[in-house]
C-alpha cells in the first residue's frame, strides 16, 4: 500500500503541475470529467510513466478506466512494476 | 502500386464556371481561399463522451470525435473530397483524413493519416490515434523514416528535395508512397486546438501548406461557456469556434455553408452519425470506389436537419 501512496503523491504532482491544476488534486479527483486530461496530458502522462516509473503500457491499458483517476492510475503502474518483478 | 486518386480528372466542361477562373488565371499574390467561421454548441457531444468513456475500452475525445464528423461530412458532400493536380480537379477513390498532433518528445507539430476514417468506428479511431501517441512518445513516430531521411542530407539538397517533392506532388497525379502518402491522399487537415490551457479562439486563418492536395483545413477551438438563444429563451451552453478553410478552385461558399452545416451537425450530435463505440463497421469499399461523385444534398434539407439542434445569438 505504502508503494501505491507513494505512486499516487508524484502522479498527483505531476499531474497538477502540467494541466496547472489551480485547486487540491486528490487521488480520487475524476480525472475525464474535470477536463484536466486530454490528448497532450494523456500522452504527457505515459511518456512519464514509462521513462520514471518504468512500465511500458500496451493499448488496451490507455483506457478511461485505467485513466480516470490519479488511484487507478497508480494501481496500474504498482500492478506493472508487480508484474516486472516477477 | 496503389493510386489515390480517379484514372482521370473532372472534365473542364463539368466545373463550375467560377472554379474555373480560380482554377486557371489564379497567380499569386491572389488567395483562392475562402474561411468560414462558425461555432458549434458541445453540450451533447460533451454528454455523449462522458457516457461512451464509461463503457469504451479506449479514452475516447473531441478530436476522435471531429475526425469522424469530418470524414461522414465529406461522404456526404463528395464534391470536398477533392483535389487540384496541376490545373485539373480530381476525385480521391477513398475518404483519408490528415491529423495534426503534437510529437511530445520533439515538441513539434506532426500529421497523421486516418485511413478510411468514414467506415470506421469510433473506438477504432481513437485506438489508432493513441497507438501513434504513444509510439511518438517512445519516438518511435510512425513518420520518423521520413524525418531521417530528410535530415540525413545536408541542408541545402534537403530543402531542395522538400521544394521538388512538393513540385511534383502539385503537378502529377502520382501513386501513394508510404513515405508521401500524408502528401496525396487526403483533402482536409483536421486540427483541434481546444487543448487544457488555451486561450479562447475568437478568429483563426489556417495557413495554406505548399501542397495542393490538402485543399481544406478544419480547426476547432476550446470550448466556453457562452449565453446562446435556444426556443427564445437565454441559456448557457459550452460553444466551441469552427473554421473551414476551402479552395475556390474547387467549390464555393455556398457549398461550404452547406458543408459546414453538415458538420456542425455532427460534431454537436455525434449520435447522428451512427457511431458504435467499440465494434467495426461493415466495410463499404465497393462502394466508395464507384467513381461518379454523389450529387450535391438538397440545402433546404441539411438546413431543415441542422437547425433543430443549435441556434446562436451574437457573441456577448
Amino acid at each position: 500500500m505504502e508503494i501505491i501512496d507513494t505512486i499516487e503523491h508524484e502522479l498527483t504532482g505531476f499531474i497538477a503541475k502540467r494541466a496547472q491544476v489551480d485547486y487540491p488534486l486528490k487521488p480520487d479527483t475524476d480525472l475525464l470529467e474535470e477536463g484536466i486530461l486530454d490528448s497532450l496530458m494523456m500522452m504527457d502522462l505515459v511518456a512519464h510513466l514509462e521513462s520514471q516509473h518504468h512500465v511500458s503500457l500496451g493499448d488496451r491499458d490507455l483506457s478511461p478506466r485505467h485513466f480516470r483517476t490519479v488511484s487507478c492510475l497508480a494501481a496500474l503502474v504498482a500492478q506493472k512494476q508487480d508484474s516486472l518483478n516477477h | 502500386m496503389k493510386w489515390p486518386l480517379e484514372t482521370s480528372p473532372i472534365p473542364d466542361s463539368e466545373l463550375p464556371l467560377y472554379n474555373s477562373y480560380y482554377l486557371h488565371a489564379c497567380r499569386t499574390p491572389e488567395d483562392p481561399a475562402m474561411i468560414w467561421g462558425t461555432e458549434v454548441e458541445v453540450s451533447k457531444l460533451q454528454d455523449y463522451l462522458r457516457t461512451a468513456n464509461r463503457e469504451s475500452s479506449f479514452l475516447l475525445t473531441t478530436s476522435h470525435i471531429l475526425i469522424r464528423a469530418v470524414a461522414k461530412a465529406l461522404e456526404k458532400h463528395p464534391d470536398f473530397n477533392q483535389r487540384v493536380v496541376g490545373k485539373r480537379i480530381y476525385r480521391f477513390k477513398a475518404i483519408h483524413v490528415l491529423m495534426a498532433m503534437q510529437d511530445p518528445r520533439e515538441q513539434q507539430a506532426e500529421l497523421l493519416l486516418v485511413k478510411d476514417a468514414n467506415q470506421r468506428s469510433l473506438s477504432d479511431i481513437a485506438q489508432t490515434i493513441w497507438k501513434h501517441h504513444q509510439d511518438a512518445a517512445r519516438g518511435n513516430f510512425t513518420y520518423q523514416k521520413e524525418k531521417q531521411t530528410f535530415r540525413f542530407f545536408p541542408q541545402p539538397i534537403g530543402r531542395w528535395i522538400l521544394n521538388f517533392q512538393q513540385f511534383l506532388s502539385n503537378r502529377f497525379h502520382l501513386p501513394e508512397t508510404s513515405m508521401c502518402e500524408r502528401q496525396r491522399c487526403s483533402p482536409v487537415l483536421v486540427n483541434y486546438l481546444g487543448f487544457r490551457g488555451a486561450p479562447p479562439m475568437k478568429m483563426f486563418k489556417a495557413s495554406r501548406f505548399p501542397n495542393e492536395s490538402l485543399m481544406m483545413n478544419i480547426t476547432m477551438g476550446p470550448s466556453e461557456l457562452r449565453p446562446i438563444v435556444q426556443n427564445e429563451r437565454v441559456v448557457i451552453r459550452p460553444v466551441a469556434p469552427l473554421f473551414v478553410r476551402a479552395d475556390h478552385r474547387t467549390v464555393d461558399a455556398y457549398r461550404i455553408a452547406q458543408f459546414t452545416e453538415t458538420l456542425r451537425s455532427y460534431i454537436s450530435n455525434p449520435d447522428q452519425m451512427d457511431v458504435q463505440t467499440g465494434t467495426r463497421q461493415a466495410t463499404s469499399k465497393t462502394k466508395q470506389n464507384r467513381s461518379e461523385a454523389k450529387p450535391i444534398p438538397d440545402a433546404r434539407a441539411a438546413e431543415t436537419n441542422s437547425n433543430t439542434h443549435h441556434t446562436t445569438s451574437s457573441p456577448a
